[in-house]
């Protein structure tokens, strides 16, 4: 994850509020915090108002990053606090659509004219997206963390602020829960 | 190695962490045990399958997160419509911008050398003759 911007003067760019850095910075991490965003909130519209929540939240607080972790993994522990809070809020509301995935894997279950291969491929993604929407957002976030972006253990410590052990030992349960699910639904759809 | 103490290493299993004796158990584990082998097939699957969903488009966000700085600064940050730019169009914006006062400081020079000639007759008669008579 390390790149050109986490040189120190990139960086203090940044903290100048320099609007073509922030940019630049915009523009390398959309992808990757809305990919957090998307498998934690689960709704599409709703990942990309909170990834744009996540940004606003760097702009506004990058004079306080002192450079101890990569600047992409700051922006995975901000994008990790935002969306928590997000899904909070969301399950307070008790919003009817949460929990209905609405990526495009989602639909891809309907699509009558693909090969029947294919076609078991989108039923188990969808299968496995919505059932991550199972989890809790901490094991949610943690999986999709290290499964989906790659993070190391290290990187993970610091985006979430939990001890290694602690990340490793929810990491297994959040994979046993979810992979063990996709593992019956492939049994049932089979018999 | 019991299957239920192979099934808590499914994690490390994946992740390459098992090394030695205990990779050898896990591994006789599985032979033994079609259940624990599917099981763990299911595992490996999920976990790349759950990893290639993450690899679809993303939406392009940065003018929306432009305008809600914008607009939650007060108009402090992103005034014009030339910060909000790709540094690639703002090269090209400056490239535009100085092409065309390159232009008018030329156009000028000439208009300027023409009208000189207009208005100073010793310009086309350095002798003076027209003065003279």
């Amino acid at each position: 994850m390390a790149s050109d911007l986490d040189d120190p003067r990139f960086l203090e760019r940044l903290k100048r509020r320099d609007e073509a850095a922030f940019n630049e910075l915009v523009r390398t991490y959309q992808g990757r915090v809305f990919r957090v965003c998307l498998r934690m909130v689960g709704r599409r519209d709703e990942a990309e108002d909170l990834a744009q929540e996540v940004f606003i939240a760097v702009f506004r607080a990058i004079e306080t990053f002192r450079g101890d972790a990569k600047l992409g993994t700051w922006i995975y522990r901000i994008a990790s606090n935002v969306t928590k809070n997000r899904v909070k809020y969301l399950a307070r509301r008790q919003d009817g659509r949460q929990g209905v995935y609405d990526d495009e894997s989602a639909h891809a279950a309907d699509d009558a004219g693909a090969p029947d291969d294919a076609l078991d491929g989108k039923r188990a993604e969808a299968r496995l997206l919505e059932a991550l929407q199972g989890l809790d957002e901490e094991q949610r976030l943690i999986l999709v963390l290290r499964d989906v972006e790659n993070l190391s253990y290290e990187e993970i410590r610091e985006a979430t602020g939990l001890a290694e052990g602690t990340v490793k030992s929810r990491l297994h349960r959040a994979r046993q829960t979810l992979y063990a699910r996709v593992g019956q639904g492939t049994k049932g759809s089979t018999s | 190695m019991t299957s239920d103490e192979a099934r808590e290493r499914f994690s490390a299993a994946v992740e390459g962490e098992l090394e030695g004796a205990e990779r050898a158990a896990f591994e006789a584990a599985l032979e033994a045990d079609s259940a624990l082998r599917s099981d763990y097939g299911a595992f490996v699957e999920g976990r790349r399958i759950l990893a290639a969903t993450g690899q679809g488009p993303a939406p392009d966000i940065l003018a929306d997160v432009q305008h809600a700085l914008h607009v939650r600064s007060g108009g402090m940050f992103y005034r014009d419509r030339f910060s909000r730019m790709s540094p690639k169009h703002q090269t090209t914006v400056v490239v535009l911008a100085m092409l065309v006062l390159l232009g008018i400081v030329l156009l000028g020079a000439v208009l300027h050398a023409r009208s000189t000639d207009a208005v100073d007759p010793r310009a086309r008669d350095p002798q003076g003759t027209t003065r003279a008579r």
